[in-house]
């Protein structure tokens, strides 16, 4: 049978010489559900944003139907190829009517907002995708995005849909009914690209399992060949050590938040008397999906946000009037969720960088000694393993993993009493997550009480000491190991 | 109290340029650009618009050709920002400047004399289109596929490309319509408000005060309306007060000391719960 | 294109769109270059040069200051002002001449400088547009003492101090290198000035790591107020002397807002930027009897910043 996509020998090689495809050949055939798997950096995301015409390969050729393929998301979305990408990038300031709008005309439908509308209600209707069109989409929470993102999909990928992580966000029941619906569309004939890097999840939803490790297809496995053992080897090129649970005796407490409530930019509440402590040796991990107070909670422990009511303390101290600064002066360690813009200074060398928090930290108020200040910076440089040219590029010249070993290289140099990291690991491929992963368990076998926020289970389920859940600003359960996943599911939805 | 009427006819008067400047740079604002010059451009737009005059013998004609040269000159900042890609903010600091110079090399080739004037009314068919104006940008911004567009371009700029909007064209089409209003502004100011003489300086900070008002209006068209009423009618009670025997300079001072003042109640009030209709103005 | 490259280019743009409006005068396109060259080979000429750039280039350091911690203030023009006027009043009516002088003239720059830096800083009040309005209100202020109580004589205008008060050139040129130097050191060698660069850059990190949004923001403010202070102080004793009613401001604040630009927001750039701008604008007043309008050079200037920031912004891709 002729496929409806087909790839042949694409490579990918973006300006700084990262190769994220090389040679990879693909058929879609209507009909199928594909699942695309690999671990972070594998090139799984470059792959799809080629296949569905957001970006240009640098050599070879994606074909649909048997002619050239399109070349941008608008011709593609015309073709009935549309990517549901892993973050919801809807208008905030639009309403959902608007926001679906806009799409649907792009793709080609000449249509008004009463058009756009039974639209919305048709396919909301007919899939189970629950959605208030005349909703304004900045009250939306991230899930409820994302499901309008999939109805966008429904509505105009009517040959290929592409789904990127679209499990990032989502609980595992509506996972568990995203995984019904993909097969359901393929069943009425269109091809369905479903790219996970959660085993479960393909297994659960494929006709055939494509495996890419260092930009290439490792392996393609039919759904009744696919096996955890098999898939794990095509992924890792060999069969990853269980990672070893932590033993930890927990000291005494080092941070300790008292009936936290901020109020949410949307209006109403983002945390409603969020309550919790840390000690020191300790990994105490807070799951939930994003959106559910998780930044708000980060940004009230180390002083961005004033919380309403509610107080917070470091080492037993009262810190909840203080500035950021005195904080870590305290001995508070921050690895926040964004790299560029939060956790450095872009435009700025990786010495300053490196140095001017530290110093900052140490109280150094007047001159900057630039010896001093290089010599700790090509400290921190060695110790955390960053390779870099020279201390005086400009950080945002280092790769996404290199730079999160500075930061977290700079944060542990310190010698903190508390840490804390918001989704630390996100967007690193395995090496650097693993570090990551690993000096933050040295820092507690140090004696420092971490606490880990994050969107990724599997990755506080290895490291956490006992694991708390966010959901829309309350915490709705603790768990201690071993982890039961399915109930820290189920609390990760509880009202 | 024919003094009363007096004040009034010219408290609507001075909003019409200011509405009109205004309303330009909210649309364009709303697509996530910010043209700072917009004084620049209305100097423009008056001293051409009273060469225009002296030589047409025509205020209405000199109003569009004073905008026009304004539109022109705008591709000073749409080149460089919309199509190369270079800082807006110094862009548009370097349009006043460059306007203001312009302007002035214009305005010397009047030498002095006026061009007809063109006797300003709340009737008269500039406020008229004025009207017509907000009432067509809010069923432009808020009814229409392309204020949809507008206002998504607005929001992210980079998610729009992505969705294979026209960015460059919404915002450069956007910065040149708002430039030809403020040349039309300008150009009123001289005509109507300054009985047809144009001399340096003569816009006299109306273009700032234009961009402040675009605040206090809350990026709606007749948010903008309004706001820029109530600075006109601060704007013509400069006469009232020197009537009162307020000094003339601190009477001067009253309108832009009112935007300030306003500025700050307006953050205090709404600046930190509500966030921009646009990220032009957003901040960490 | 390299930075270097980038302002020379600029530069040579601005020059050519000048000559380009000169076609339309009566002295025609040569005329700039003709002027230029008079002004470089007359002492007495390079002298006025030197005058002016002093308080442009002391003004656009400041500035620079501001905008590496993204404080976009266009403010100067007022606090030159009225720091100005507060020195004319020691000076011409208290007889207080010297550092005090100077220091009067600082400390209400700063002072003015520093109003919007609190309302961006405590009610987050966009400092381009206040800082403006608080241009026209200076204006006002000058405007209205000079009408009463600083009026002296017939007409509306001030004392003017006397031609002994005058500040020798060189003296002038040597104050405005140091407060560059001064300037460019406090950026990067103190702790306050790295955390302002971060903070132009990346307002989170800063905020987080550093200090908080509220001190660096006042920092910025009040230095560059001060040092426009310290402008307005030598504007006063380098050129103006006095002042009378105006009806727009004399606009070398606005100068120094373009010299910080074109030096690439580095104080020492800024001071280059200076030079180069008095330079135009006193080969401008040669032409002027010939029938070439003041603002050409303005308009030299602000083309020369335009395609400078533009070439430097496709250079950077």
């Amino acid at each position: 049978m002729e496929p409806l996509l087909e790839a042949r020998d694409l490579w990918k090689i973006y300006p700084n010489g990262v190769e994220a495809n090389r040679g990879v050949n693909i058929a879609l055939h209507p009909g199928t559900v594909y699942a695309l798997l690999g671990e972070n950096g594998a090139g799984k995301t470059t792959l799809v944003k080629i296949l569905s015409g957001a970006e240009k390969p640098t050599r070879g050729e994606v074909r649909l139907n048997g002619a050239p393929a399109p070349a941008t998301p608008r011709q593609a979305h015309q073709a009935g190829v549309y990517m549901v990408p892993q973050h919801p990038t809807l208008f905030p300031n639009l309403t959902v009517l608007e926001d679906v709008g806009l799409t649907l005309r792009m793709a080609g439908a000449r249509l008004g907002r009463a058009g756009v509308r039974r639209l919305i209600e048709e396919a909301s209707a007919g899939y189970g995708l629950a959605v208030d069109p005349d909703a304004r989409v900045e009250g939306l929470s991230v899930g409820e995005r994302q499901r309008v993102e999939v109805l966008k999909g429904v509505l105009v990928g009517r040959k290929v849909l592409f789904l990127d992580e679209p499990s990032t966000h989502m609980s595992p029941s509506e996972v568990g009914s995203l995984v019904a619906l993909a097969r359901r569309l393929a069943r009425e004939g269109r091809a369905v690209f479903y790219i996970t890097h959660r085993i479960r999840e393909a297994l659960d939803v494929a006709d055939k399992i494509l495996i890419m490790r260092r930009g290439r297809l490792e392996a393609e496995l039919d759904r009744g060949e696919a096996s955890k053992e098999r898939i794990l080897a095509a992924m890792f090129g060999r069969i990853p050590e269980k990672p070893q649970p932590v033993a930890t005796r927990p000291g005494g407490e080092v941070l300790r938040a008292e009936d936290l409530w901020v109020p949410s930019p949307h209006g109403g509440w983002a945390l409603r008397g969020v309550s919790l402590t840390v000690r020191a040796g300790e990994i105490l991990g807070v799951a939930g999906i994003a959106g559910n107070g998780q930044k708000e909670l980060v940004e009230a422990i180390i002083g961005l946000a004033r919380p309403r009511r509610g107080r917070i303390l470091i080492n037993g101290v009262d810190v909840s009037s203080l500035a950021p600064r005195a904080r870590m002066r305290m001995g508070l360690a921050v690895v926040p969720e964004e790299r560029l813009g939060w956790a450095v200074a872009p435009g700025l060398s990786i010495w300053l960088n490196t140095a001017l928090p530290l110093l900052a930290r140490n109280g150094a108020r007047l001159l900057l000694r630039r010896g001093r200040a290089k010599g700790i910076a090509s400290r921190v440089v060695e110790l955390a393993g960053v390779r870099a040219r020279s201390l005086d590029q400009p950080v945002e010249t280092l790769s996404g993993g290199n730079i999160q070993r500075l930061v977290v290289g700079r944060e542990l140099e310190a010698g903190p009493h508390v840490v804390v990291a918001m989704n630390p690991a996100a967007g690193l491929d395995y090496s650097g997550a693993s570090m990551v992963e690993s000096m933050l368990l040295k820092a507690a076998a140090r004696g420092a009480g971490v606490l880990l926020v994050d969107e990724d289970l599997e990755l506080l389920a290895r490291v956490s000491s006992r694991i708390v859940v966010l959901s829309r600003g309350v915490l709705t359960g603790e768990f201690t190991p071993p982890y039961d996943v399915d109930a820290i599911g189920r609390a990760m939805t509880m009202r | 109290m024919a003094d009363l009427h007096g004040i009034v006819v010219a408290a609507l008067a001075n909003t019409v340029p200011l509405a009109l400047a205004g309303l330009g740079e909210a649309l364009l604002e709303r697509s996530g650009r910010v043209n700072l010059g917009v004084e620049g451009l209305m100097a423009v737009g008056a001293a051409v618009g009273v060469l225009a005059g002296i030589h047409l013998g025509n205020p209405y004609p000199a109003l569009v050709i004073g905008g026009l040269a304004a539109a022109l000159l705008s591709l000073l900042y749409v080149i460089p920002v919309i199509v190369l890609g270079a800082d807006q903010i110094v862009a548009g600091l370097a349009l006043f400047f460059a306007g203001t110079a312009l302007a002035d090399l214009a305005g010397a080739a009047t030498g002095g004399a006026p061009a007809p004037p063109l006797v300003g009314s709340p009737w008269d068919p500039v406020a008229a289109s004025t009207l017509a104006l907000v009432v067509a940008s809010t069923l432009l911004l808020y009814r229409s596929w392309l204020g949809v567009e507008i206002r998504a371009v607005g929001e992210s700029m980079e998610h729009a490309q992505a969705r294979g909007l026209r960015v460059a064209q919404i915002q450069g089409g956007l910065a040149i319509a708002a430039a030809f209003l403020a040349g039309v502004a300008g150009a009123y100011m001289a005509l109507a408000l300054h009985n047809g003489r144009w001399y340096s300086g003569i816009t006299a900070g109306w273009g700032w005060i234009a961009l402040g008002l675009v605040i206090l209006g809350y990026w709606s068209p007749p948010g903008v309306l309004l706001a820029s009423l109530l600075a006109g009618a601060l704007l013509s009670s400069r006469t009232l007060l020197a009537a009162h025997g307020v000094n003339e300079a601190i009477a001067d001072m009253a309108p832009y000391l009112a935007v300030l003042a306003s500025l700050l109640v307006m953050s205090l009030v709404a600046g930190r719960r509500a966030r921009p209709p646009s990220m032009v103005w957003r901040r960490e | 294109m390299g930075r270097l490259t980038s302002i020379i280019a600029g530069i040579a743009l601005g020059l050519m769109a000048g000559m380009i409006g000169l076609l339309a005068t009566q002295p025609g396109p040569l005329a700039l270059p003709r002027a230029l060259a008079a002004v470089l080979t007359s002492p007495g000429l390079l002298e006025n040069v030197a005058r002016l750039a002093a308080p442009i280039a002391v003004a656009g350091s400041g500035l620079a200051l501001a905008y590496r911690a993204g404080f976009i203030t266009i403010g100067s023009e007022g606090q030159m002002l009225l720091a100005s006027l507060a020195s004319l009043y020691l000076i011409a009516y208290l007889d207080i001449g010297g550092p005090w002088s100077l220091l009067a003239a600082v400390l209400v720059g700063a002072v003015w400088g520093l109003v919007p830096g609190l309302f961006r800083a405590y009610a987050g009040v966009n400092e381009v547009l206040s800082s403006l309005m608080l241009n026209y209100i200076a204006l006002s202020i000058v405007n209205y003492l000079v009408s009463t109580s600083l009026r002296e004589g017939a007409f509306t205008q001030t004392r003017f101090i006397g031609e002994d008060k005058v500040l020798e050139a060189p003296l002038a040129l040597g104050i405005a290198l140091l407060t560059a130097l001064g300037l460019e050191a406090f950026l990067t060698h103190t702790i306050p000035g790295a955390a302002m660069q971060a903070y132009g850059s990346a307002p989170r990190m800063a905020k987080t790591y550093l200090a908080t949004s509220r001190r660096i923001i006042l920092q910025a403010a009040l230095a560059s107020g001060a040092a426009a202070g310290l402008a307005g102080y030598l504007m006063l004793t380098g050129f103006q002397r006095g002042f009378t009613a105006m009806s727009t401001t004399p606009g070398y604040g606005y100068m120094g807002v373009l010299a910080a630009w074109l030096g690439l927001r580095s104080p020492l750039g800024a001071l280059g930027a200076a030079l180069l701008f008095s330079l135009l604008a006193t080969a401008g007043y040669l032409l002027q009897p010939q029938g070439v309008p003041g603002s050409m050079a303005l308009l030299v200037q602000a083309l020369a910043v335009l395609a400078t920031v533009t070439l430097l912004s496709r250079g950077g891709r």
